[in-house]
């Protein structure tokens, strides 16, 4: 046996992914590819009013919007999706159960949420009757990302197809009467789609996006970390009432981006470290993320 | 998964697209980080391949402006983002490759396996290799794990590493006569082909 034959057998063992776990690292990546070339959606406008990082400045942590979906991509998350019931005939025009209403309104459906913490299974079961097959992920937000698209997947589209969701009317405060989150789907959407849509999330509950937690409307309204010092933060916080969790950045070395060491969270963070970015976490809390050497650009933020 | 309606075109035709469609991008992703992802657990164990994966394809989709079109596969380049990303790591590979060495504890596969028999009667042998891996020079590591572990030919590391043709098969050479000397010898009229055949 040769030392290449050696080599070959060593770690051998080690698995290919699985199918969860690449699933999971896709949704991640996805979430990243916030694409500044795809058309600003209503939610994408109200950011920018709130003054929220440029998705593109925001590297990793941004948001993927809705713009015309591609035949040819075929993403995992499809492939949860319920059997294609529709046929090419006629489609209702409107269905409602207890979890969702769904209407044709000129060119689109407009399904409006009425529970958002219904089981999954009753969006679904909506959206077949009305001839679509579209499957309705709600995961719980920070108050600026309810209505928020957090993710898509879809199959077997057109350009034309469109779906998309947000809050109506727009910019409306979720929980207030008469606002409701909804989900649009162009009238002839002919693929399968999936949609990860940001909800109310419940006392307790971590949120599942990445924000910025200065965002009017955050927790940290209107305060700018960026690169304050841990202690200067934790006075406004404190000031605010607001629980603080850290996650430790190790910026990368040639200035763009960084990177997270699970296993290196446990160092005691100083009150000298930096601070490069602070995001909702859950309600009452914010998330620092925070770095203890400074370094000229902001990790984060790329500014 | 997503095979039922699997993209047709080279990668380059899909870096190309996503110039304009960000989402196209994705295909790069399905196409590759299953076998990037295993490869870099090979080389720094499962916690640290999650980010160092994620990176790799969020620095790839940063920098496609300047992916060079007219090679039709990107694994070489992504190889090369995940290879460079890695370097971050490598005190921490160096480290359980001592662990290794020492103990015969593999803190890399250690979530992955209990022990087989095969592997255990491998024990000494493994230890040793695991010993003179630590000792190389990173870049010939890199490149001797991207032939043996990722399968890239020798112009794919070259491509991946940004370096000659020759100094990788230099770096390998050395590598091997490394790897082999701390093995106690092989014997010498073993005729090995030096650059694995792949499709």
């Amino acid at each position: 046996m040769n030392e290449m034959t050696e080599l070959g057998r060593l770690r051998s063992e080690v698995p290919a992914p699985t199918a969860e776990a690449l699933a999971a690292q896709e949704d991640r990546f996805l979430a990243a590819l916030a694409a500044p070339a795809t058309p600003a959606t209503p939610a994408e406008q109200e950011d920018r009013r709130h003054g929220a990082f440029p998705a593109s400045r925001r590297g990793r942590r941004g948001r993927l919007l809705f713009g015309g979906l591609l035949a040819a991509a075929a993403l995992a998350a499809a492939a949860v999706l319920g059997p294609v019931l529709a046929g090419p005939g006629a489609r209702p025009t409107a269905y409602a159960n207890s979890a969702i209403g769904i209407e044709l309104r000129g060119d689109e459906y407009v399904a409006t949420i009425k529970d958002p913490f219904a089981d999954h299974a009753l969006y679904s079961e909506a959206f077949r009757a009305m001839g679509l097959d579209v499957a309705l992920d709600l995961r719980p937000a920070s108050p600026t990302a309810v209505g928020e698209v957090f993710r898509l997947g879809f199959s077997g589209t057109t350009e034309s197809d469109r779906i998309g969701g947000t809050l109506r009317p727009e910019g409306c405060t979720p929980g207030r009467p008469g606002c409701a989150l909804t989900v649009t789907v162009s009238k002839d959407f002919g693929g399968k789609g999936v949609l990860y849509l940001g909800r109310p999330a419940r006392p307790g509950e971590l949120y599942q996006n990445n924000a910025d937690a200065g965002r009017k409307g955050e927790a940290l309204e209107g305060y700018v970390v960026d690169g304050r010092p841990v202690a200067e933060v934790l006075a406004e916080t404190r000031r605010r009432g607001l629980e603080v969790t850290f996650q430790i950045i190790e910026p990368a070395p040639g200035g763009d981006g960084f990177s997270v060491d699970p296993r290196g969270q446990s160092a005691k963070v100083g009150g000298h470290w930096v601070v490069w970015a602070a995001e909702p976490y859950r309600q009452g809390a914010v998330r620092l993320l925070v770095s203890e050497k400074r370094v000229p650009k902001n990790p984060v933020t790329g500014d | 998964m997503s095979a039922p309606n699997h993209p047709e075109g080279d990668d380059a035709s899909h870096v190309q697209r996503s110039l304009h469609e960000p989402e196209a991008f994705a295909e790069l992703f399905r196409r590759h980080a299953s076998g990037i992802t295993r490869y870099v657990t090979r080389r720094l164990g499962a916690d640290a391949a999650d980010d160092v994966v994620a990176e790799t394809f969020l620095t790839a989709f940063r920098q496609r402006g300047r992916y060079d079109l007219s090679r039709p596969h990107a694994r070489p380049w992504l190889y090369g983002i995940a290879t460079n990303l890695m370097s971050r790591h490598v005190r921490t590979e160096v480290h359980q490759l001592r662990v290794l060495e020492r103990t015969g504890t593999d803190p890399v596969t250690a979530s992955f396996t209990d022990r087989s028999d095969d592997r255990v009667s491998a024990e000494a042998a493994r230890r040793r290799l695991a010993g003179a891996l630590a000792t190389l020079p990173g870049g010939h590591r890199d490149a001797l794990l991207l032939v043996a572990w990722a399968g890239l030919t020798y112009p794919e590391v070259a491509e991946a590493l940004h370096v000659r043709v020759g100094t990788v098969r230099s770096r390998i050479n050395r590598a091997r006569e490394k790897l082999r000397g701390e093995l106690g010898g092989v014997n010498p009229m073993a005729v090995v082909s030096e650059e694995p055949v792949h499709e």
